[in-house]
């Protein structure tokens, strides 16, 4: 006998978001590491963001782009409340290949919002409209926040090696 | 140095964790999950009719309507209803942009793109359905397209474009667009003029751009810096040796709270037409980049005529 409609609707949305943390699930969790420079931040954010995708059933409408922004927001959020908390201390992992810590360390030297967009243009590929959308901002603030948190951040890695 | 992105995907070599399991057992921190629906739901929904109802009531005889909000960009979705067999409905995707959702005799679904493949220098238009003909048409030159969005008449260079259809019942799920970049059938002699639609038994159905997503002035839409599309009633002015400009009115020369326009031909069209100047006024959608306006677009109810509103 069939299931009723109800619980085969949830199996199907269920299966959607599976198939979309497999699909983003990875690269979602290392642009966050780049952007919080913290595993457990990253990890935490994809897990609560897939998790409520999972809460909300089909009301949301591109289901990626909805994961991306929720996952940003509660780590935002996250980085936020440990920045206020002046005792959590900001450890990036010591686990890390060398030359990655280097950009780490690097990266520590652009505000959030360039961080945010910098990862997000060029590690995620993602364009300036679409960071807009992820990071809640406009393409015009994106864009000058992407540019001079490029900029910083290479300047930073020059000096490294300077 | 190796560029940014090079150095960014070095995180590439981070072995990721599994999560699946922790987002299958977990409690969401931010959201209750929903209501068993059907009853509940059923309940909620007479609450809400009836409160509307109430609040519609007081709002008419009683209390005086508030300032409207602020406009902001069109909003839509990537899910759209379909119409009734052998109907076609206008809809907006997630961003504003405006499509046809075509319900066929046949039983397939369509959704096509409103805009015209005929950008006359750079100016975009949007097509609208004629229910007579069953097809496209462009109010301002009288580019025809069929209910498939294929090429049939005018000054078009392209089929229209259609999207990925995935039918859910009564609604469709749009995926991304096929961009045709040739037409399906040959060039006929270009028709101009006024539009094409024989009525019959109903007008040409263009898209209703919501007030809610009608700026005031250009001046103000790039002001308000919103995102995806945008509606303005404005005057388009072309001139020679300066750039486009979108203005609220333009009055004896004088261009009111005025935008700047990206993507727009001025020297060829000027050149083409023999002037120094052309102006266009119409109700338009653009979308804001920085302080500019880009893909100005004609909604076709320049001439705010009520007959092509959609009811």
């Amino acid at each position: 006998m069939m299931p009723p409609v109800r619980e085969l609707q949830i199996e199907g949305w269920h299966a959607e978001v599976e198939r979309v943390y497999r699909e983003h699930g990875e690269r979602l969790w290392r642009a966050l590491l780049l952007f919080s420079r913290d595993r457990d931040v990253a990890s935490d954010a994809v897990a609560e963001a897939f998790t409520q995708a999972l809460a909300r059933g089909d009301e949301i409408r591109a289901l990626p782009g909805w994961v991306w922004r929720t996952a940003f927001r509660v780590a935002s959020g996250e980085l936020k409340a440990r920045r206020r908390d002046a005792s959590a201390a900001e450890e990036a992992s010591y686990e890390m290949p060398d030359p990655l810590s280097e950009v780490m360390e690097a990266l520590r030297g652009l505000s959030p919002k360039q961080r945010a967009a910098v990862v997000l243009h060029h590690y995620a590929g993602y364009p300036i409209g679409e960071i807009a959308r992820i990071v809640g901002s406009t393409p015009a603030a994106v864009g000058v926040h992407a540019h001079r948190g490029r900029n910083r951040l290479r300047k930073l890695l020059e000096d490294d090696h300077g | 140095m190796a560029d940014i992105g090079t150095r960014l995907r070095m995180v590439d070599r981070v072995p990721a964790p599994d999560l699946w399991r922790r987002i299958e057992t977990g409690e969401p921190r931010g959201v209750r999950p929903p209501e068993p629906r059907s009853r509940v739901l059923v309940a909620l929904l007479a609450l809400a009719l009836a409160a509307t109802g109430v609040f519609l009531a007081l709002r008419a005889f009683v209390l005086t309507p508030s300032q409207p909000a602020a406009p902001s960009g069109l909003s839509g979705s990537d899910v759209v209803d379909v119409p009734a067999r052998g109907e076609t409905a206008p809809a907006f995707l997630t961003d504003g942009h405006p499509v046809f959702v075509v319900h066929r005799e046949d039983g397939t679904v369509g959704v096509i793109d409103a805009f015209s493949t005929h950008r006359p220098w750079g100016v975009e238009e949007l097509v609208g359905w004629c229910p007579s003909s069953r097809t496209f048409d462009e109010p301002q030159h009288g580019a025809k397209f069929n209910e498939f969005g294929q090429y049939l008449d005018g000054p078009a260079a392209a089929d229209l474009a259609r999207y990925e259809v995935d039918r859910m019942g009564d609604r469709a799920r749009v995926g991304p667009a096929v961009v045709p970049t040739t037409r399906s059938e040959a060039p006929r002699i270009g028709v101009q003029g006024p539009l094409l639609c024989q009525e019959g038994r109903a007008p040409l159905m263009l898209h209703r751009i919501p007030r809610s997503a009608m700026f005031d002035s250009p001046a103000e839409a790039v002001q308000a810096r919103p995102e995806g599309w945008i509606g303005i009633r404005g005057v388009l002015l072309v001139r020679a040796g300066g750039s486009a400009l979108l203005c609220a009115t333009l009055q004896e020369g004088s261009c009111t709270s005025p935008a700047m326009v990206d993507g727009i031909d001025s020297e060829a069209w000027l050149d083409f037409l023999g002037e120094s100047q052309v102006t266009i006024g119409d109700q338009w959608i653009a979308r804001v980049e920085g302080e500019r306006l880009t893909s100005l677009t004609r909604t076709g109810r320049g001439d705010g005529n009520p007959s092509r509103d959609l009811r």
